[in-house]
């Protein structure tokens, strides 16, 4: 009984997890992050997930770690936007920092008389945290922008592109349908998880199981999907086959150069300080 | 065949059916790659993202597959920063290449071996590119990778194999310090397996093109044709028109003549199947008649300003657009845009512009589709079962507001299957089989006083009493359900969607309802009422936040395979792509035919048939069987009745009245839809904002 129990928390967990799986959702606002336009911040973190990757120095990732907390902060947040990190999320990182401590290396740090290599759990440490600040940036993103006002500051974003004959409106039309179509998507994918739980076990055993049942979900869900776009498509037909070319017309304001400003700024900080 | 055909005639802009893949099959990779995060087989899911990009590749020109690529990418890096971009542009060169390689039919080996140098290696030579240009990350890396393996020398040590250790050590050190080397192969090495793996969905991919899912080539005939001249869709006279789309073996029309004109609201009616949609087409244009033709002033004006405008079946799919704004202005330029007050004021959707369409209700979306519509001042409305999937409020505005559109002058066409909806037109046409069998006045067809909404004739009950005893009338069965433990039984059910995050939304609370064995129950109630979550926990699909949800003495969600659920998408609920194969999973092939048969189908006809070649009401009946082999002791069903004509309706309301008085199996129908409400139950319980507000018997 109790093993049928933990199983079923287990479940149970998994299932809130989908459930409640927010990707793209706003929170509304007017702080400063929230009234800053959309191209700003998308320049932002690309700046700054970008130089974390090219040089992932420790400093590089104090400054951006710096940033994202004063991001959070300015927003006003609440506390409860956070997502639900799965567990087996916190086991690796506390799995690999166990590893990582165990192999040692330089500096040691002395705990009395005892004497560890801290060195590897410090590159651990690094590897961990900016893996979460890569995401926390893009969620305070997309926390603090409307969704309808992405497409139209993408569009401005790569509007040079246009002279060297790349077709931008298409691709962000294609981009603004994606945003409003990924609801939809993520409904489909929470009802075929339903759907499979009533007709399969819970429990895959062996690797033949595991792949017939990604192969009845790939397979649906191809399915599901495939006609969900033939009903875009007559609607898109209905309206006259093309989307318009998103207009932007958001003004940039001081708040906008001094994030900008500030970007920049640190994009220099982490070249310098590789 | 006939793509190949296509792709060399479509050039420019993508069209309408290459946009809407884009869009969705990219957010689909998208998907796979978040739930990737968190599933259990998570990598697994994340390598799926290959999949959606390689069907698109396979049925699209190159052009549909690069903008997927990029347009995925860039919604990828909103969601989760670069590394998800990073994942979404593997994925989608491997599936771009090798979807174009099935595209152009060539064999296996040429497949892979293209795969390879056209995806493989360009991601080599850009991943060595990166590294050399940034040796922080891949010093980084490596040191993960070497204090790794650090542990690992030490297990081997203790285990006496300090040889292998310093094999080990030195190969490891040969690999990081030509990682120039070592990185490419590693990577040339996974895309060479991808690709072969890729190779088993080969067989999907050519099934599809042969069922209703083959690429969407578009209905714009009179583009195609390259007509001109100006645009007078009414008055159109149909005559004589005979119509059958390709590779079918029945006319879907025979012989039909119709008049549409301005200021008058046609109504067709007809079951599933009657030819009604088709005969929209063409009187829209978008089908050019084999025999006999439609006489217009004009031309019909597809999607175009004052020409014929369209709205479908199903609501969500006909919002193209994030915001309210957004949407009623897609595709039109800036300076062939309306005044959005005006447009919404129409329809009754005052103050709506900012709203996102992903929170308005189906009948609100209906109504913003027509608003969408009514923008480019069409001359002619058409309305594809516009009101088949909405509750009976939805079906009344959407009625209103058609006549308010014919008494502006307007034509309007409204094909529905409901009688009840023909009241307000001046004209109804009856289809059969591809003919109009009858044409007149409502008062002609019998569209009188027998609305569906009130054959149901409801005995008032105290709510929240005791399990819900049927009258006297049920006869024997009684002396069950006078047991002292129901079947199901709901304490005090409460639930809040996202609880404690900006986003939460209670949908339930202190509900309390028992349940019988073969008892039936329907529940009903609004839009926003709660009754989808409360199937979804009768259905032990989610634990309630608050309340106790038991079926026999043990919790629903932790009882999988005694409570059945049919969701109203039953595609989504058909896990393999031919109906035996569906059924009998996890059973015997007898024990899906005596299912199929429960359900009122020929387990001969359609057991060899494709999921994907059934009709909504057939692929609905089909999920229930393969819910049946299961052996539920309860069923719980979620609108069924959802796009159904009156035939299937009562098919599936006479499969599940015999369900629970010969089979014993309890069912809660939630639904909208109060038609034969009769033949599902005996009780009718009725939400609103998560509350039971009433428990009422349902009379004969």
């Amino acid at each position: 009984m109790v093993m049928v129990d933990r199983q079923s928390a287990k479940n149970r967990a998994r299932r809130r997890q989908l459930a409640d799986l927010h990707v793209l959702r706003y929170v509304p606002g007017s702080s400063a992050i929230h009234r800053c336009w959309a191209g700003t911040k998308i320049l932002t973190i690309a700046a700054l997930s970008i130089g974390l990757v090219l040089w992932p120095t420790w400093s590089a990732t104090g400054l951006v770690a710096a940033l994202v907390m004063s991001g959070f902060l300015v927003a006003q947040l609440p506390a409860g936007v956070a997502p639900r990190v799965p567990r087996w999320v916190w086991i690796v990182v506390l799995v690999g920092a166990g590893l990582a401590l165990a192999s040692g290396g330089l500096p040691d740090a002395h705990l009395g008389s005892v004497s560890v290599g801290v060195g590897g759990l410090a590159v651990w440490a690094r590897f961990s945290l900016i893996g979460i600040e890569v995401l926390s940036l893009a969620a305070l993103v997309s926390w603090t922008t409307a969704l309808a006002d992405l497409a139209p500051a993408l569009a401005r974003l790569a509007g040079p592109l246009r002279r060297l004959r790349v077709p931008v409106d298409e691709v962000v039309g294609a981009i603004a349908l994606g945003i409003r179509c990924l609801p939809l998507l993520l409904e489909e994918a929470r009802v075929l998880s339903a759907a499979r739980r009533t007709r399969r076990p819970e429990r895959l055993h062996g690797m033949q199981e595991r792949a017939d049942a990604l192969e009845e979900i790939l397979f649906t869900a191809l399915s599901s999907a495939l006609r969900r776009a033939r009903e875009l498509a007559e609607a898109i037909e209905a309206r006259g086959g093309s989307p318009s070319s998103p207009s932007e017309t958001h003004p940039l304001q001081g708040v906008d150069f001094v994030v900008l400003g500030l970007a920049a700024t640190a994009f220099v900080g982490m070249v310098l300080l590789r | 065949m006939q793509w190949r055909r296509n792709e060399s005639v479509i050039h420019g802009p993508l069209r309408p059916g290459e946009l809407a893949e884009v869009a969705v099959l990219g957010d689909l990779a998208l998907v796979l790659e978040v739930i990737g995060w968190f599933a259990p087989l998570g990598g697994a899911f994340q390598a799926l993202a290959i999949v959606p990009f390689a069907v698109l590749s396979s049925r699209h020109r190159l052009r549909a597959g690069v903008i997927a690529v990029v347009s995925a990418a860039s919604v990828a890096f909103l969601i989760g920063g670069i590394g998800i971009v990073l994942q979404t542009a593997l994925a989608g060169s491997v599936g771009l290449s090798i979807g174009t390689t099935f595209r152009r039919r060539w064999t296996s080996g040429v497949s892979v071996a293209i795969t390879l140098l056209v995806a493989g290696v360009p991601i080599a030579i850009v991943s060595d590119f990166v590294d050399w240009i940034s040796p922080g990350f891949r010093r980084l890396s490596f040191a993960q990778v070497r204090l790794l393996w650090r542990d690992v020398v030490r297990v081997l040590d203790g285990l006496g194999m300090s040889q292998a250790a310093a094999n080990g050590t030195h190969t490891l050190n040969v690999a990081t310090t030509n990682w120039w080397i070592t990185i490419p192969v590693v990577e040339l090495a996974a895309v060479l397996l991808v690709a072969a793996l890729c190779l088993r969905i080969r067989p999907f991919l050519l099934a599809l093109t042969k069922t209703s899912l083959a690429p969407y080539t578009g209905g714009l005939a009179e583009r195609a044709a390259g007509v001109e001249g100006p645009i007078a869709p009414v008055p159109a006279r149909v005559e004589g028109v005979w119509f059958r789309y390709p590779e079918a073996r029945t006319d879907a029309l025979s012989g039909v003549d119709l008049e549409v004109k301005g200021g008058a609201l046609v109504a067709l009616v007809g079951p599933n199947g009657s030819g009604k949609s088709t005969l929209v087409r063409v009187i829209a244009g978008r089908l050019d008649p084999v025999i006999g033709r439609v006489d217009r002033p004009g031309r019909p004006g597809y999607g175009e300003r004052g020409g014929t405008a369209m709205v479908f079946q199903r609501p969500e799919s006909q919002v193209l657009g994030v915001r309210v704004r957004d949407d009623l202005w897609w595709g039109l330029e800036t300076g062939a845009r309306p005044p959005i007050g005006p447009l919404l004021g129409l329809v009754g959707l005052e103050g709506f512009e900012e709203r996102e369409t992903a929170t308005l209700s189906g009948g609100e979306l209906q109504r913003l589709a027509i608003a969408a519509a009514l923008a480019r001042e069409p001359k002619l409305v058409i309305s594809d079962e516009a009101t088949a999937m909405l509750d009976a409020e939805g079906r009344a505005d959407i009625m209103a507001l058609l006549e308010r559109l014919r008494d502006q002058g307007l034509a309007v066409v409204h094909v529905t299957h409901r009688m009840a909806e023909t009241r307000v037109a001046d004209v109804v046409a009856e289809m059969r089989q591809g003919r109009v069998v009858s044409i007149g006045s409502p008062a002609d067809s019998g569209a009188a006083p027998t609305t569906g909404e009130t054959v149901v004739g409801l005995a008032p009950r105290s709510a929240g009493g005791p399990g819900g005893r049927p009258g006297p009338q049920q006869g024997e069965r009684l002396g069950e359900r006078e047991r002292p433990f129901p079947l199901v039984s709901l304490r005090g059910v409460g639930y809040e969607y996202a609880a404690g995050s900006p986003w939460a939304k209670r949908a339930l609370q202190g509900v309390d309802l028992d349940l019988g064995t073969g008892e039936g129950v329907v529940v009903t109630g609004a839009n926003g009422s709660g009754k989808t979550t409360l199937a979804w926990i009768l259905g032990g699909l989610m634990a309630p936040s608050e309340g106790r949800a038991y079926i026999g003495g043990s919790p629903i969600d932790a009882a999988p395979g005694r409570v059945g659920v049919a969701f109203q998408h039953a595609r989504l609920q058909l896990l393999k792509p031919w109906v035996l194969a569906d059924v009998a999973a996890g059973a015997s092939d007898d024990a899906a035919r005596d299912a199929l048969r429960a359900v009122a189908l020929d387990p001969y006809e359609i057991g060899p048939r494709r999921v994907d070649d059934l009709s909504g009401g057939e692929q609905r009946r089909v999920a229930l069987a393969g819910l049946l082999v299961r052996r539920p002791d309860l069923l719980v069903l979620d609108e069924p009745y959802a796009g159904l004509d009156d035939e299937a309706r009562l098919a599936l309301a006479s499969v599940l009245r015999d369900l629970r008085l010969n089979h014993g199996i309890a069912t809660v129908v939630v639904s909208h839809d109060l038609d034969n409400a009769e033949m599902l139950g005996e009780r009718l319980v009725r939400l609103e904002a998560g509350s039971v507000v009433g428990e009422e018997l349902i009379a004969w």
